[in-house]
């Protein structure tokens, strides 16, 4: 259950931009880190 | 707008939306570029067989990791930075940048690359990256850096770690080779940074940190650069003694701290701020090239 503080809450557009912004940034820097694991992965099972 | 730090810093500034930019400068890249050079150094050097990709990870976490703890530096250090000219514009001080966020971020690269050291290449370089990241904030920064002249003396160790990092990922240990690339990093460190204070001692003495020229004078530090660049000669001829480096080496390394020391006494007996800039800027050329030579040594060996 969400506090009322929270669910009252009211962003404006820049703040919605902002959040978009930096949720895609650390997607996309969490991605970066899965695919570099990956291609460790892959090179340690290959040596 | 007032930081928590109640730092008070203008509008303009603290309404502009942090940029990756401003992140990027968190990371101290200028800062950031000799390490990765010094690591990769150590690295190429190293008697060991590292996989082309597991080596480009790994100079990869030391880069991470010497970014992250400069951010978190800088998170700590706010209110000088605030106070001092060369750092006023760093993103926290002009509140782009929350220290909150700041700090976040350097913890969480911190842990990122300790963990894809350890995983993707050894643990004892993941160890010595670990230690080189609590050195620099708990020993530095936090303790050492208000507190005594001696700092940048004992705090330099932090930054002599990345060739010993580098040789740990390709070995998996830590010889007597990577402690002397260490030495010759550490053994730099102040004449560079008292260069630095030399012409930029009011900035410390605002900020309240006790640099040697601020806590002794210019006299006693321009001596002190000058045994410290002395000892330059001898030790950067260590890894030619231990038989990392060729005659190459040898010659380039003797020509460049030659110079260094010559330098150094034109600090001591010019006194003139001219001499201490030459210093301090000859000093970041003199220590890439040192590692370049181990590198174009090792590239090219049997060529002298």
């Amino acid at each position: 259950m969400l506090c009322p503080a929270w669910s009252e809450m009211v962003l404006t557009e820049q703040e919605k931009r902002s959040r978009r912004r930096r949720n895609a940034a650390l997607g996309l820097a969490l991605g970066a880190f899965i695919v570099l694991l990956y291609i460790v992965s892959i090179v340690k099972m290959g040596g | 707008m007032a930081l928590d730090s109640g730092i008070t810093v203008a509008a303009g500034e603290a309404s502009r939306e942090a940029t990756p930019a401003d992140f990027f400068a968190l990371l101290k890249p200028r800062v950031m570029s000799l390490v990765v050079f010094t690591g990769a150094i150590g690295l190429m050097v190293a008697p060991g067989n590292l996989h082309p990709v597991l080596a480009a990870v790994a100079v990869l976490c030391i880069a991470v990791g010497a970014g992250a703890s400069g951010c978190i530096n800088m998170w700590y250090e706010r209110d000088v930075d605030a106070v001092m000219r060369r750092t006023r514009h760093r993103p926290i001080p002009t509140g782009v940048i929350a220290p909150r966020t700041a700090l976040e971020f350097g913890v969480t690269l911190s842990v990122a690359s300790v963990m894809l050291m350890g995983l993707a290449v050894n643990w004892v370089a993941a160890a010595l990256l670990a230690l080189a990241i609590c050195f620099y904030v708990f020993v530095y920064t936090i303790w050492l850096k208000r507190r005594t002249p001696q700092n940048i003396v004992i705090g330099g160790a932090a930054g002599a770690f990345p060739p010993m990092i580098g040789w740990a990922a390709a070995t998996g240990e830590v010889s007597l080779s990577s402690i002397a690339l260490f030495a010759i990093i550490f053994f730099w460190t102040p004449p560079h940074f008292w260069s630095l204070a030399l012409y930029r001692t009011g900035d410390y003495a605002a900020a309240g940190i006790p640099m040697l020229p601020v806590v002794a004078g210019a006299a006693a530090t321009r001596r002190q650069i000058v045994l410290y660049s002395a000892l330059m000669l001898p030790l950067s001829l260590a890894p030619f003694a231990l038989g990392t480096a060729g005659p190459l080496y040898a010659i380039g390394a003797t020509a460049l701290s030659a110079v260094f020391l010559i330098g150094a006494l034109r600090v001591w007996w010019s006194k003139s701020e001219a001499a201490a800039r030459w210093m301090f800027r000859y000093s970041i050329l003199y220590l890439a090239l040192l590692f370049a030579l181990l590198a174009v040594d090792h590239a090219l060996p049997g060529v002298v």
